[in-house]
């Protein structure tokens, strides 16, 4: 035996002491035993046989008596095993192959199992756990990314699980087959079954929620589900509201160890639940302040009245300092910037802060009506929510106790008020109110406001308080005939929107009237009217039956004055027409124009008509009027005489010089001096009376200067020019120009001495 | 002493193995110390632990972040990362992220928002293999300095397995052993042939900034199978072979021992048995030996060795024995019979006139299945002549195997003389 021989029967030895040992039987290969398959990978697909010692080559072929059977190339291992590719198999059908020694002729027939194909994976997006059927007699699960080549062993653990939440992310298709079953000649085991596919979809976008401040309520669906960020399980949500104390106890003031954890979030997520069809969606995040307490130390409740309470929250600095700033705090009044809100919990009601309705508090003053605020209910005052604080924890006014309101405001007793339309009046009356604050809003009569003052509430030894009202205008009312002759009833609304409507009255009689009419009186002229009478004569109608003065007398006129002054008149009561008569005589009249200034010539004038009850009737009027209007360039001039003269001096020299022949001695002499032309107009209501009217005179300082004239219009107008020669040579002085006309038919002057002056100087 | 150096080595392994284990069970000690510290410890920046692109994942260690998110280059929207915290860390999902093209991936965690870029990687799209099926081995192109690829057959759902790239020239003893199992793997799939797939690995990224590289694309690489061995058979009458000079042999085994030269030889054309094994033939009285023959063709540049067929060629018999021949003679006639010839055991001959070489390869060949005499007549075979006698051969069939003729005996033809007559 050579050394080869020697070392085979060796590694045969071994070979078979090996397989004794690992099989636990005695395994003699008796003489003619075919060749054996001993493993068969269906992962790598290799299929190894082992060959018997007298074999050089194992053969195979895909049946019994083929005539071509393939060599499985390669070399024996030590245990005469040799091992061939079964990748080019189908794994779609089962497969038999036929194995022989060349020496051990005997083929051995081997079927490798199908692929199994009915294998089945879902993922349970619920707890992420995929759920496997028809795996056949196999236990084990491999799977891959889609994006992966690489098998591993899949177990459903919490780690596992962790991994496809990871997915949901991007989302991602995973491979599951089952493990394959080695096989050996005797049991051919089992093929990896076929890859199935898990898509695993992207998660939908995060569910859109979020936390009203106000009703401090998340606005969610039931499909969601939710915990704080940082817990680990979430929470069902079975309704369509979920509140925050519900929630996120700690975000609420009183369950947040009643400290003021300003600054701090509470951070909750939300999502859409996974079903069992699809995953859950994204998170959305809400970072939720943590509440902060209402402080009430600058929040001052009181009742203004028996249907009305106020709530009044100013500016206060406390007593206590501010651990950042060191300074006192500072409470800052209701604004629109620093909004508070009020709440009523009516009798018999307890506060829901997610349900109550809240009303803003933007200013210092809040007024709160009994019909809001019922008798026994509590207020409940907090702060606003903004967009970065959710509204304080809510605390109640009046110290939690029922509201009681005080008894309405009255009146000190019943007034009857009268007066006369016209007839400036105060009229006064004492409101009995509660509350100092308390202000008289309006006054109105047949819903027409009057003018009114009301005095300080005065206190008073019974803790009420007294208002004196003064009505001192009731114009507007008064304007409106129905409200004349007639009892009304004040209606007084205080500020506290308390009315009082009964107990005041007032009754206004009707004015007393004159017809209006307007008198004429020309200066210089005796007053005369188209009557005959010679008297100016009117009636003063009374037009309120009874009429009575306050003292209970006959009214009659008491004075009439013109421009100040008193006009002597007579009057007569007349019963029938509940009217007095009056009579102005011509002479008083005549006087008028000495009553007026000059520069009131021209404007009606009236006479002021008191009577005794008060009244003060103006209708009646007369103007004073100049009978001639003056119209001259220069309404006065001057001149002196020695200029004059001597401007007459040169004139006369400068005529001599120039009525000779010779043109050279020729001068010109400025003209200073002209003779002044006035033109007079007689008003056309007296020449339309009389038209004879004629230039009687024109005279300056008791001398003629008249020059020359010319007269229009029937004798209505005079042109008129002043003779400078003849007013040089009267005494020098200043005087009026003085004028006279004079009627042919009935031989009256009129004297104009007004409206041009003239001063003559030596 | 092979098995002693494997058991020594595994010995090692063990021991290793042990002691690592012991290692790390202390290493895990610090962590929980350092877990315990941490309580106290402000958040800082999140950091990367590792990158695996084949399991697509990025571990974060989020550094006590209550949250870790992730953005793109525009960093305009931060998702966060979900799951639950394992050891302090955090796995990104990063399947879904395109591998054709370098992708920014930003990171910060919700206390401290230091943001962490990763550049990850493109995949190498431009690998190439092609199977040299001369050479066995594989061409890769664009393999960007890897010297190693992955590859498992196509349809496996195992694991991959490793080779160096450079297969015919690798140095390292574990080189070697890879590069010869992947060898004979391929070899093994080129009976019926079959596709493998192959790719440069992944080398895991190990840092926000080592963030290593994906594996290559992979490549589908169709193992040829060799061609279909050469119908090789021996004609027993003339003893010789279809061999082409395309074909190369080596033989496998002498009377039942294997070879000690297994050396491959080129073909000649229409070899005898003798040339391929002169021990086939009998000699000295003793039969020849029992060979077995393996034939294949020769590999060219363009193709390789096909499959192998086997010629098992069974010993030469000796010569007939010359007892068995009996012959008679006239002056003009000489009749040879033998006695045990029959179509059980057919004999052949041959005549070659005298002065005549004779060839037994080119010799025509006269059946005997008779003990009737034959005679050979002296005016076309003069004295001198000689009959070549041996056993008929048989070739091979599906029933039956080949045989070879046997060896031959030597007759001279001879006639009775007028004196002897």
């Amino acid at each position: 035996m050579n050394k080869s021989k020697i070392r085979k029967l060796l590694l045969t030895l071994v070979a078979v002491f090996v397989v004794m040992a690992g099989a636990g039987v005695i395994y003699i290969a008796a003489s003619g035993a075919s060749v054996s398959v001993t493993d068969i990978d269906y992962e790598n697909l290799t299929l190894t046989v082992k060959a018997n010692p007298e074999d050089s080559r194992v053969l195979f072929a895909t049946s019994k008596s083929a005539t071509i059977w393939e060599e499985i190339p390669g070399e024996f291992d030590n245990d005469r095993k040799i091992t061939m590719d079964i990748s080019w198999i189908s794994v779609s059908s089962n497969y038999t192959l036929y194995f022989k020694g060349d020496k051990s002729a005997e083929p051995v027939k081997v079927t490798l199992p199908k692929q199994n194909t009915k294998f089945k994976a879902v993922l349970n997006p619920i707890d992420n756990s995929i759920k496997f059927s028809n795996m056949g007699d196999v236990e084990m699960v491999y799977w891959r990314k889609s994006t992966s080549s690489e098998w591993k062993e899949f177990k459903n653990d919490p780690e596992t699980a962790n991994r496809i939440e990871g997915f949901c992310t991007k989302g991602i298709t995973l491979y599951f087959q089952t493990g394959q079953k080695k096989g050996t000649g005797e049991n051919t085991g089992a093929r990896p079954s076929k890859a199935v596919s898990v898509k695993i979809t992207k998660r939908a976008a995060a569910p859109s929620v979020s936390l009203n401040y106000n009703t401090l309520t998340f606005a969610v669906k039931k499909t969601m589900e939710y915990k704080l960020s940082d817990e680990t399980t979430w929470k069902e949500i079975n309704s369509t509201t979920l509140n925050l104390e519900e929630a996120a106890p700690n975000a609420l003031y009183e369950q947040n160890s009643k400290s003021e954890n300003a600054g701090e979030d509470i951070s909750i997520d939300f999502r859409t639940k996974a079903t069992t069809s699809k995953v859950a969606s994204q998170i959305k995040t809400l970072e939720i302040p943590v509440q902060k307490d209402t402080v009430l130390d600058n929040v001052v409740f009181s009742y203004t009245g028996s249907k009305q309470c106020k709530i009044v929250i100013d500016k206060k600095e406390l007593d206590t300092v501010d651990d950042k700033t060191g300074e006192k705090k500072v409470l800052e009044a209701a604004s629109s910037n620093n909004a508070y809100e009020y709440t009523v919990v009516k009798d018999g009601e307890v506060l829901d802060i997610h349900k109550a309705k809240w009303t803003s508090i933007t200013s210092v003053t809040t007024k709160i009506s009994s019909t809001v605020a019922p008798e026994k209910s509590v207020i409940y005052v907090r702060k606003k929510a903004t967009s970065s604080d959710l509204a304080t924890n809510a605390r109640a006014l009046n110290e939690g106790k029922g509201l009681e309101y005080p008894d309405s405001s009255k009146l000190s007793g019943d007034v009857e008020l009268t007066k006369i339309q016209g007839v400036a009046v105060e009229k006064q009356f004492v409101l009995v109110v509660k509350n100092e604050d308390t202000e008289v809003s309006s006054i109105t009569f047949n819903d027409v406001a009057a003018g009114f003052k009301a005095s300080e509430p005065v206190k008073q030894a019974d803790g009420t308080y007294w208002i004196t009202v003064t009505i001192n205008d009731t114009a507007s009312i008064e304007k409106i005939s129905a409200n004349l002759s007639t009892k009304m009833d004040a209606n007084i609304t205080l500020s506290n929107t308390e009315t009082i409507s009964k107990g005041v009255s007032l009754y206004i009689e009707k004015a007393s009237t004159v017809t209006a009419e307007i008198y004429t009186k020309y200066v210089g002229i005796p007053f005369e009217t188209e009557k005959e009478e010679t008297a100016v004569s009117f009636d003063v109608a009374l037009n309120e039956k009874d009429k009575k003065t306050a003292d209970g007398k006959n009214i009659e006129v008491s004075s009439i004055t013109y421009n100040g002054k008193d006009i002597a008149f007579t009057q007569k009561v007349d019963a029938d027409k509940n009217s007095i008569s009056i009579d102005i005589a011509k002479d008083e009249m005549d006087k008028l124009p000495e009553y007026l200034k000059t520069v009131n010539y021209g404007s009606a004038i009236s006479f002021i008509i008191k009577l005794n009850n008060g009244e003060s009737i103006d209708n009646v009027k007369a103007k004073v009027v100049y009978p001639v209007t003056v119209s001259a360039s220069e309404s006065s001039m001057g001149i002196s005489k020695s200029s004059y003269q001597s401007y007459l001096d040169e004139v006369k020299k400068a005529n001599e010089l120039n009525s000779d022949d010779d043109a050279n001695n020729d001068v010109t002499v400025t003209k200073k001096y002209s003779d002044p032309v006035i033109t007079y107009t007689i008003n056309s209501a007296i020449t339309a009376k009389d038209s004879t009217y004629y230039l009687k005179s024109l005279t300056w300082n008791g001398a003629n200067v008249l020059d020359s004239y010319t007269s229009t219009n029937r004798g209505g107008t005079y042109k008129v020019t002043v003779s400078l020669e003849k007013l040089v040579k009267a005494a020098s002085g200043s005087a009026n120009l003085t004028l006279v006309l004079s009627s042919s038919e009935s031989g009256r002057d009129i004297v104009v001495d007004y409206g041009y002056h003239i001063t003559v100087t030596e | 002493m092979e098995m002693i150096r494997k058991m020594i080595k595994y010995i090692i392994c063990a021991m290793v193995f042990v002691f690592g284990m012991t290692g790390f069970s202390d290493t895990k000690a610090d962590v929980t110390a350092y877990a315990a510290e941490a309580e106290t410890t402000v958040p800082k920046a999140v950091q990367v632990e590792a990158i695996d692109y084949e399991e697509g994942y990025v571990l974060i260690r989020t550094n006590d972040n209550t949250k870790v998110y992730y953005s793109d280059s525009k960093q305009a929207t931060w998702t966060q990362i979900e799951g639950n915290k394992i050891d302090d860390c955090l796995k990104l999902d990063i399947s879904w992220i395109s591998v054709n093209s370098e992708y920014e991936l930003n990171l910060k965690g919700s206390d401290d928002e230091t943001i962490v870029t990763v550049e990850l990687p493109k995949r190498n799209n431009s690998l190439k293999v092609t199977f040299d099926k001369v050479e066995g081995i594989l061409d890769f192109t664009n393999e960007e300095g890897a010297t190693y690829f992955e590859w498992k057959k196509a349809a496996a759902t195992g694991a991959w397995s490793k080779a160096p790239v450079n297969i015919l020239d690798a140095k390292a003893d574990n080189d070697v052993k890879l590069a010869e199992e992947f060898r004979k793997q391929i070899e093994a799939m080129r009976v019926k042939g079959g596709k493998i797939s192959v790719r440069i690995p992944q080398n895991p990224g190990t840092s926000e900034i080592n963030t290593g590289s994906r594996a290559s694309n992979t490549v589908t690489v169709s193992i040829t199978k060799r061609g279909s061995a050469p119908s090789v058979k021996v004609t027993s009458n003339s003893m010789k072979t279809n061999t082409t000079t395309a074909m190369e042999y080596r033989i496998c085994s002498v009377d039942g021992t294997a070879s000690s030269n297994m050396k491959w030889t080129e073909c000649e054309k229409s070899m005898t048995v003798s040339e391929l094994a002169a021990e086939v033939l009998a000699s000295a009285g003793n039969p020849g030996k029992t060979i077995v023959v393996e034939v294949r063709k020769m590999e060219t540049a363009k193709v390789p060795y096909s499959k192998s067929t086997y010629l098992e060629i069974p010993g030469q018999r000796v010569a007939p024995d010359a007892n068995v021949v009996s012959t008679s003679k006239t002056t003009k006639k000489y009749t040879m019979m033998i006695s045990d010839a029959s179509t059980a055991k057919p004999y052949q001959y041959v005549v070659v006139k005298a002065g005549k070489e004779f060839v037994e390869s080119k010799a025509t060949w006269k059946n005997v299945t008779s003990s009737k005499g034959i005679a050979f007549s002296s005016n076309t075979y003069p004295v001198g002549s000689k009959i070549y006698l041996r056993l008929k051969g048989k070739d091979k069939t599906t029933s039956a195997s080949l045989q070879l003729p046997s060896a031959y005996t030597e007759i001279s033809i001879s006639y009775l003389t007028e004196q002897n007559k």
